[in-house]
């Protein structure tokens, strides 16, 4: 019936409409209700901010919707407090019994299963967290969502991220990839799959750079700093060490400045390519972010932050929502007669475990 | 015609905008489609959605997907039957911003103070035959590594007599560990290690660190720093429900500073009414004070640093009454059958982390 043509051309697909000035009574309401509830709150708080963000961003012809609740986000920390957080508490003292018993051996295998455990919870997480955010957004009446509940990805999270440390961390953008189109595959909008067909290749040259940061650095302290040690080298003692402190910290801080303007070029390119190798059906994605709009958005954060003292936190959501929708494009058509309803499971828990490892921010 | 207006409608079942007309009739909505179809919707199953700036959008409790968006400037005697929105979640809207803030942050100061107050008035409270079942399951069995002969238990006995005169018994063991340390674990129990015992010059110190570990017992900090930690974590998970962190938090526990000063106290008051002489107790920190400050089992939460050394040499050595008579602690045949305990006992177990031999 309708097959409503996306020209990417002359209209991009995804338009953000929110206004600061627009959130900013919802920010600070949610700072000041978080404070006063020691932090329960946040909960509604992630879900107001959210109904916001989605409800002002266009796709196509029509906005997005979260349907979210802040109370299944409460009710899902609440049950992964029981199911997960007490027998982690309870485990905890174990150990510790066994350690006070002279069974260091037994507390150390308990405490590698232990850790073998957290980090398949945090892969699950990952998984379910993707899950529940697709299957609690509409679009023209439609959601997403997922009929894989992740245990198995939590499992292909562990051993390739273990993989991955393998010669000397070579294969992490191969772990990315992979865990990247394990974790899109399993998910659906409405009736339609989406697929993730994302490749190393183009992705090792950035991440080869990141070993080579530290030589980086080297070199440009040299460059840098190399005629300003030879000005202070006529003074006297104390002033002598007073500069050689001053290179030492300013070359640990170019070491680091480099080595995370060298990752933040890997993820750029890493994210381009993975949006663009993802697809839905009849749609294809686009990500155009480079590594000079990611610093922006950084420096921009810190910015912010710094100028306000801090309360700027509140706004870092926005600013990231608003960063991802302006770089997203879309591309192709959408057949809305054929965009039936999902039937994957209708998700009220929330994102309790991913929330319980402290890693919800979008 | 105040009751009607255009709107669109999303069904849930398919992506496809239907154009609509609304119209308002005894206690309904009914929502005309642009080919004839008239469906009437009750008011008790539409909920309001959002306010999308130009437009309101409603939802039915039962149809998931359901959407109805309405222009924002419909009929306004349309849009009052619809379902009204909350901005904050339902108790707070009910009272009003301001209002629900002020009484949720009293609620919230008093948890807090409630929470921190707990240890004190709460952990003197809790029956010693809780705190006996805690420990031993928080503890388990230490009973292998205690050295044991008849003349050490006596010994020992003797030595509690004269820094407790409390009514229910404190279990004090000598135990078979290579670190010059004392602990007083859950369930009143106190263990002195071996080393300590051997580096000992004298029994008089002895007794005046065992007298610090049974004040932290009759003190109740145990049970105080167990209640201290998890109402902690609970009143953080508030916050942060990040599960690393609670754990970071129980497995750092320990007596707080305060605890360890009251239990010195207690030390000095017993050495006091035994007429034994603290000396010999300052002069132990003093020479503790010489070793590595950071030496030490951090690894266990039971055996957790104390305050400074020389603040606590110093309390002790003023402690000490000029012309005052004292006593040995121990007589020179206790005091060595003491030393000799672990030598003795064949069965005691060698403690250790158990990595290996």
């Amino acid at each position: 019936m309708t097959e409503e043509q996306n020209d990417a051309q002359s209209d991009k697909a995804f338009e953000f409409h929110g206004t600061w000035q627009e959130y900013a009574p919802i920010a600070f309401t949610n700072l000041l209700l978080t404070l006063v509830t020691l932090g329960i709150y946040r909960f509604w708080a992630t879900a107001r901010t959210r109904r916001y963000l989605w409800s002002r961003t266009r796709f196509i012809d029509d906005r997005f919707e979260w349907a979210g609740t802040g109370m299944e986000l409460f009710k899902g920390a609440v049950m992964v407090f029981f199911v997960i957080g007490l027998p982690l508490i309870a485990f905890n003292f174990l150990i510790q019994r066994l350690v006070l018993n002279g069974n260091a051996a037994a507390a150390g295998v308990l405490g590698v299963a232990f850790f073998i455990l957290v980090y398949w919870l945090v892969g699950v997480a990952r998984f379910r967290a993707l899950r529940y955010r697709l299957a609690r957004t509409y679009w023209r009446g439609i959601r997403g969502g997922s009929e894989n509940p992740g245990m198995a990805y939590g499992v292909s999270y562990m051993w390739k991220n273990f993989v991955g440390t393998f010669a000397l961390g070579l294969l992490i953008p191969w772990s990315m990839v992979s865990l990247w189109n394990e974790r899109w595959k399993a998910m659906s909008f409405g009736p339609y799959k989406f697929d993730a067909e994302g490749r190393v290749e183009g992705l090792m040259g950035r991440f080869l750079l990141c070993y080579a940061a530290p030589f980086l650095a080297l070199i440009g302290l040299f460059v840098v700093l190399l005629p300003i040690l030879m000005a202070t080298n006529f003074g006297g003692d104390a002033e002598e060490a007073g500069a050689g402190f001053g290179l030492g910290l300013a070359g640990v801080f170019l070491a680091y400045f480099i080595f995370g303007l060298i990752v933040l070029a890997y993820y750029a390119k890493f994210f381009r390519q993975m949006v663009e190798a993802t697809s839905l059906h009849t749609l294809n994605f686009g990500f155009t972010a480079s590594t000079k709009d990611w610093l922006k958005l950084f420096l921009g954060d810190a910015a912010l932050i710094l100028f306000t003292l801090g309360i700027g936190v509140i706004f870092l959501t926005y600013r990231h929502w608003a960063f991802g929708v302006r770089h997203l494009h879309a591309f192709g058509y959408v057949e809305v007669d054929h965009l039936t309803q999902s039937t994957t499971p209708e998700l009220r828990e929330g994102e309790g475990l991913l929330d319980a490892f402290d890693m919800g921010a979008i | 015609m105040e009751n009607c207006a255009a709107a669109e409608l999303f069904d849930g079942t398919s992506a496809i905008r239907h154009p609509v007309t609304l119209q308002w009739q005894d206690g309904g909505l009914a929502i005309a489609r642009a080919e004839g179809a008239v469906e009437a919707i009750p008011a008790a199953a539409l909920t309001f959605n959002e306010h999308r700036g130009d437009r309101l959008v409603y939802g039915h409790r039962e149809r998931a997907g359901w959407r109805l968006l309405v222009p924002a400037d419909a009929a306004p005697a349309l849009l009052a039957r619809l379902p009204q929105g909350g901005q904050y979640g339902g108790w707070i809207d009910r009272f009003g911003l301001v209002r629900a803030s002020v009484v949720l942050a009293v609620i919230s100061a008093a948890a807090v103070a409630a929470v921190m107050t707990a240890p004190s008035w709460l952990g003197p409270r809790i029956p010693e035959a809780w705190e006996r079942q805690i420990g031993s399951a928080l503890v388990g069995d230490l009973d292998k590594f205690a050295c044991s002969t008849p003349e050490s238990d006596a010994a020992l006995a003797a030595l509690v007599r004269d820094v407790d005169p409390g009514q229910t018994p404190v279990t004090v063991q000598l135990g078979k560990i290579d670190m010059v340390n004392a602990v007083a674990l859950p369930g009143g129990r106190v263990l002195i290690f071996d080393k300590l015992v051997q580096e000992a010059k004298s029994p008089d110190e002895l007794a005046g660190v065992l007298a610090h570990e049974v004040g932290h017992v009759r003190k109740r900090h145990v049970m105080q720093a167990l209640l201290r930690q998890f109402g902690l974590s609970i009143l953080l998970s508030g916050a942060n429900s990040d599960i690393g962190g609670t754990l970071g938090g129980l497995a750092a526990m320990g007596y707080s500073r305060d605890a360890e000063r009251e239990a010195d106290e207690w030390s000095r008051m017993q050495l006091a009414r035994s007429d034994i002489s603290p000396a010999a107790t300052a002069a132990f920190f003093g020479r503790l004070r010489k070793l590595d400050p950071t030496a030490g089992n951090k690894q266990l939460s039971y055996l957790n640093s104390h305050p400074d050394s020389g603040e606590r040499q110093q309390a002790f050595a003023k402690a000490v009454q000029p012309g005052k008579t004292y006593r040995p602690a121990l007589t020179a045949a206790q005091f060595a059958a003491l030393k000799q305990a672990c030598a003795k006992d064949k069965d005691a177990e060698e403690w250790s982390l158990g990595w290996g031999s």
